[in-house]
C-alpha cells in the first residue's frame, strides 16, 4: 500500500509542475526576449506599461538577456518550440534562423501594413532584412561612421576637416610630421569576428565605388568586379602605404592627444568625449562627416549602417498581438520616449532609432551641431544583405585584409581567392538548403 | 544418457547457486552501490549517453532546427577529403600539443624538483607557480592581452621598440607568424597545474635515505634526480603526462579569447575551434560531432600509448 501511495504522489506532483509551465504562455501576453543589459530594458518595459497595455489591454513580458548572451539561447529556444514572441537582437541573428524556417516574413504575413510601417524608416536600414523580397526583421537603433576631430588641435595647426578620401592621403603626411596619426575605425581591421571585421569597415570604399558584397540574387560573392576591386586595393593601401596604423589604443591616444583626427562609429562619442575630458588638456571632440568619393559628379559619402534586429519568431503563440506590438514601438510617440528614456539613462547617446522623425527631432534637440552630419550619413549608408553561407564574407575578407597587410600579398590576388572561398561556401550552403524545403 | 541428464542438472543446479551467490553478494554490498549511484547516474547522462549521442549525430545531418537525417560515412569522407581547415586545424593542435605537451610536463616536474631542494620560502614557491592555473583563462588573459597589445604602447612592443629590436608594433596575436607562439607561451605559464601539485606530493615521499646513499656513493645532484627519483616517480610521471598531453588537444577558450575567434587565416585554428565553427557558425551538428569523436579517439590512442610507455610493470 505503501508504495502505491508513494507512486500515486509522484505522479500527482508531475503533473502539477508541468500544468504550472504550460500555463505560462497565456493569450494576451506578448513574450519579449531583448538581448540587451537588464538597465537598458527600463525605458521599453516603462513605456509598455504606460501606453501600450492602458490602450489594447495586451501585457508584453520582457527579459533582458545581456548584450553578450550567446546565440545559442534562442537557437535552442527555436528547436525546442518554446519560442518567445518577438526577439530583440543583433543584426546577423534574423538570417540564420530565417533561412532554417524560425523567423516570420513580415512583408508575406503583414503586407500591406508592413509597407506603410517601413515608409518611415531610413532607406538603407531595411537592406539588411530584405533577402530576395521577403523582409523577416526591422532595424532598431542604427550607428555609422564619422569623422571626429579635436577642434583645438585641428585649429592650431591649421588642418582642413577632408571632405574626400583624396583628402585625407594629402594630410596624413601632415598629422604624421607632428608626431599625431589618423586612426580608421580601431580595432576592426584585425580580428576575424562576426561582429568586428574588415567587412564592417570596409563598406564605406566598397558603396563609395558603386560595389557591392553579394550579386542581386544572392547566389554569388561580388567582390571581383572591378569597382570592388578598386575599393579593395584604396582601402589596403591606407594601412600599406600611407601606414595608417592597424591598431590603436583609442584611450591611451586620446590622453597623449595624439589622435587629432580620426574616423570611428558614432556610438562612441560619450565615451570617447568622456575620456578627452578627463585628460584634462581641455579639447572638444567633433563630428564631421565621412571622408566621400567623388562619382559620377556626386560626391558619395556612403558608410555602413549597423542597427540592431527586432524580429517574430514563427513558433509565437500571439502573433497578430505581437505585430500590434510592433506598430505601437515603431509609431512616432512612443518611439520618440523610448528613446528619450535611454538619452537619459546614458547620457551623451547619439542612437538613431530607425524612424526618421524620431531620429531628427532627437538628433537636433539634443546635439544641434552633429544632427546634420548624423541625418545625412543614415539616409546615405546602408548595410551588408543577407545571403545564404553569408558568415563566410567577413571571415575570408578579413583574411584577405590580413594577408595583403602583414604579409604583402597583391590586393587583386588575394580579394581573388577570397572571392574564391566565399562562393564556394556559399554553394554550399545553398546546397544544404535545397535539401528541405521550409 | 543418465549420466548427460546428471551432469546437465548438476551444471544447473551450479549456475543457479553462482548467480544467486551473486545476487546475495550484491544485497550485502547494497550500500556501497547507493553510495556511488549519484556519481554513476551522472557519469551515465553526461559521460556515456552524450558521448553515446554524439556518435550517433556524426552519423547524421543535423541544423538543430530539424529532425536529424541519416547520412551514413558522408561527415567522415567530407572531413578528410574536402575540408582544408581541418587538416590545417590537425597540424595547428599537433604543433601545439607536441611542444607543450611534453614541455609543460618537463617543466613542471624540474620546477617541482627545484622547488623540492630548497628549504625556505618552498610554500611561498609553490603557491606562486599554482596560481595560474587556478585562475580561469579569462580573467588571466586580460593581462596578457595588454602584453601582446598590437598598438606601439602593448607592453611587449613599447619595450622591445624601446631597446631598439623593432621599428614596427609587432601584431602579436594577428600575425600568423607569432600568434600560436604567443598562446603556446601562455599556455605553458598556466599549465603548472595539478600535475605540478601531484609531483611536489610525490617527490615528498621519496625517501630521504636513498637521496643520502646516493649521495655518499658520488652522486651530485642530477644524477641523484635521475636515477634514483624519477623511477620511484612513474606513476605520478604518468598522470601527469596524460594530463598534460589530454589537456593539450582541447585548448580552445586561450586561444579563442587571445587570438579571436576564427582567428586570422586559421593560424590558431584548433581541432575544438574546428567544431565550434561547424557547431555554431554554420549550425551544421553532424559534422560537428564527427570531428568530436576524431578527437575522441585521436586522445584515447594517445593516452593508451602514453600508459604503454610510462605505466610501472614491475619487470
Amino acid at each position: 500500500m505503501k508504495k502505491i501511495t508513494l507512486y500515486v504522489a509522484l505522479a500527482a506532483l508531475l503533473a502539477f509542475s508541468l500544468s504550472l509551465t504550460v500555463g505560462a504562455a497565456e493569450k494576451g501576453t506578448i513574450n519579449v526576449w531583448a538581448f540587451i543589459a537588464e538597465e537598458h530594458a527600463g525605458p521599453m518595459i516603462q513605456e509598455a506599461a504606460r501606453t501600450f497595455t492602458p490602450k489594447t489591454g495586451l501585457k508584453v513580458k520582457y527579459t533582458a538577456l545581456g548584450y553578450t548572451a550567446p546565440f545559442n539561447k534562442i537557437l535552442l529556444a527555436a528547436a525546442s518550440g518554446d519560442v518567445p514572441d518577438m526577439v530583440f537582437a543583433q543584426p546577423h541573428w534574423p538570417m540564420e534562423l530565417y533561412s532554417r524556417g524560425a523567423v516570420v516574413d513580415l512583408k508575406r504575413e503583414f503586407g500591406a501594413e508592413y509597407d506603410k510601417l517601413v515608409s518611415t524608416f531610413f532607406p538603407g536600414s531595411l537592406t539588411a532584412y530584405d533577402y530576395v523580397g521577403a523582409r523577416f526583421a526591422l532595424p532598431h537603433n542604427m550607428w555609422t561612421p564619422v569623422t571626429f576631430y579635436t577642434k583645438d588641435t585641428v585649429d592650431q595647426m591649421g588642418w582642413q576637416i577632408p571632405n574626400t578620401w583624396d583628402d585625407v592621403r594629402a594630410l596624413i603626411p601632415k598629422i604624421k610630421g607632428q608626431k599625431m596619426e589618423f586612426i580608421y575605425r580601431p580595432g576592426f581591421v584585425t580580428s576575424a569576428t562576426i561582429e568586428f571585421n574588415a567587412a564592417a569597415v570596409f563598406m564605406p570604399f566598397l558603396f563609395q565605388h558603386g560595389g557591392d558584397f553579394f550579386t542581386q540574387d544572392g547566389l554569388k560573392s561580388a567582390l571581383d568586379t572591378e569597382e570592388a576591386i578598386a575599393a579593395f586595393r584604396e582601402f589596403t593601401e591606407l594601412f600599406t602605404k600611407h601606414k595608417v596604423p592597424l591598431e590603436a589604443d583609442m584611450n591611451a591616444m586620446l590622453k597623449r592627444g595624439e589622435m587629432p583626427i580620426m574616423v570611428n562609429n558614432d556610438t562612441n562619442t560619450q565615451w570617447m568625449r568622456a575620456v578627452l575630458a578627463s585628460a584634462g588638456r581641455g579639447g572638444v571632440l567633433k563630428m564631421a562627416h565621412l571622408p566621400g568619393t567623388m562619382r559620377g559628379g556626386k560626391l558619395d559619402r556612403a558608410g555602413d549602417l549597423y542597427s540592431w534586429s527586432q524580429f517574430i519568431m514563427k513558433g509565437a503563440k500571439n502573433k497578430k498581438e505581437t505585430w500590434e506590438y510592433v506598430k505601437w514601438y515603431y509609431s512616432k510617440d512612443a518611439n520618440s520616449a523610448i528613446l528619450k528614456g535611454w538619452a537619459k539613462l546614458i547620457p551623451g547617446l547619439t542612437w538613431k532609432l530607425a524612424v526618421r522623425e524620431v531620429a531628427e527631432e532627437f538628433l537636433r534637440s539634443n546635439f544641434p551641431d552633429e544632427a546634420q552630419v548624423l541625418l545625412d550619413q543614415v539616409s546615405a549608408s546602408r548595410y551588408i544583405r543577407p545571403v545564404l553561407g553569408g558568415f563566410s564574407m567577413p571571415r575570408f575578407l578579413t583574411n584577405a585584409f590580413n594577408e595583403v597587410t602583414l604579409k604583402g600579398a597583391d590586393p587583386e590576388e588575394a580579394l581573388r581567392r577570397a572571392v574564391g572561398e566565399i562562393n564556394k561556401e556559399m554553394a554550399k550552403k545553398q546546397k544544404e538548403f535545397t535539401r528541405f524545403v521550409y | 544418457m543418465k549420466s548427460v541428464v546428471a551432469e546437465k542438472e548438476l551444471s544447473g543446479v551450479l549456475l543457479s547457486a553462482r548467480r544467486s551467490a551473486r545476487l546475495r553478494a550484491f544485497k550485502e554490498h547494497i550500500v556501497s552501490y547507493l553510495f556511488i549511484a549519484p556519481y554513476f547516474s551522472v557519469y551515465l547522462f553526461f559521460v556515456v549517453l552524450a558521448v553515446g549521442w554524439a556518435i550517433y549525430l556524426s552519423f547524421t545531418y543535423y541544423n538543430m532546427l530539424q529532425t536529424p537525417t541519416w547520412v551514413g560515412l558522408e561527415n567522415y569522407i567530407r572531413l578528410f577529403t574536402d575540408d582544408p581547415v581541418f587538416l590545417l586545424s590537425l597540424k595547428n593542435t599537433f604543433y601545439f600539443s607536441i611542444i607543450t605537451g611534453p614541455l609543460g610536463f618537463f617543466l613542471s616536474l624540474f620546477l617541482a624538483w627545484l622547488i623540492d631542494e630548497t628549504r625556505s620560502l618552498r610554500k611561498a614557491f609553490t603557491f606562486a607557480f599554482y596560481i595560474p592555473s587556478m585562475t580561469s583563462a579569462v580573467a588571466l588573459s586580460v593581462v596578457w592581452l595588454y602584453v601582446f597589445a598590437a598598438d606601439k604602447y602593448g607592453f611587449l612592443n613599447y619595450f622591445l621598440a624601446k631597446w631598439g629590436i623593432i621599428t614596427q608594433p609587432i601584431i602579436w596575436l594577428r600575425d600568423t607568424r607569432t600568434t600560436l607562439l604567443c598562446i603556446m607561451v601562455v599556455s605553458l605559464w598556466m599549465s603548472m597545474g595539478v600535475g605540478f601539485l601531484v609531483f611536489t606530493a610525490a617527490l615528498q615521499g621519496v625517501p630521504k635515505e636513498l637521496k643520502e646513499s646516493g649521495m655518499i656513493d658520488g652522486a651530485n645532484k642530477l644524477q641523484q634526480f635521475i636515477y634514483i627519483t624519477i623511477p620511484i616517480l612513474k606513476p605520478a610521471l604518468l598522470f601527469g603526462a596524460v594530463m598534460a598531453t589530454v589537456n593539450s588537444f582541447q585548448i580552445f577558450d586561450l586561444a579563442q579569447i587571445l587570438a579571436g575567434f576564427p582567428s586570422v587565416l586559421y593560424s590558431a585554428h584548433t581541432i575544438v575551434a574546428h567544431l565550434y565553427d561547424y557547431a555554431f557558425i554554420r549550425f551544421e551538428m553532424g559534422y560537428a560531432a564527427a570531428v568530436s569523436v576524431l578527437l575522441f579517439l585521436i586522445t584515447m590512442i594517445i593516452s593508451r600509448v602514453m600508459m604503454r610507455l610510462l605505466s610501472s610493470r614491475d619487470a
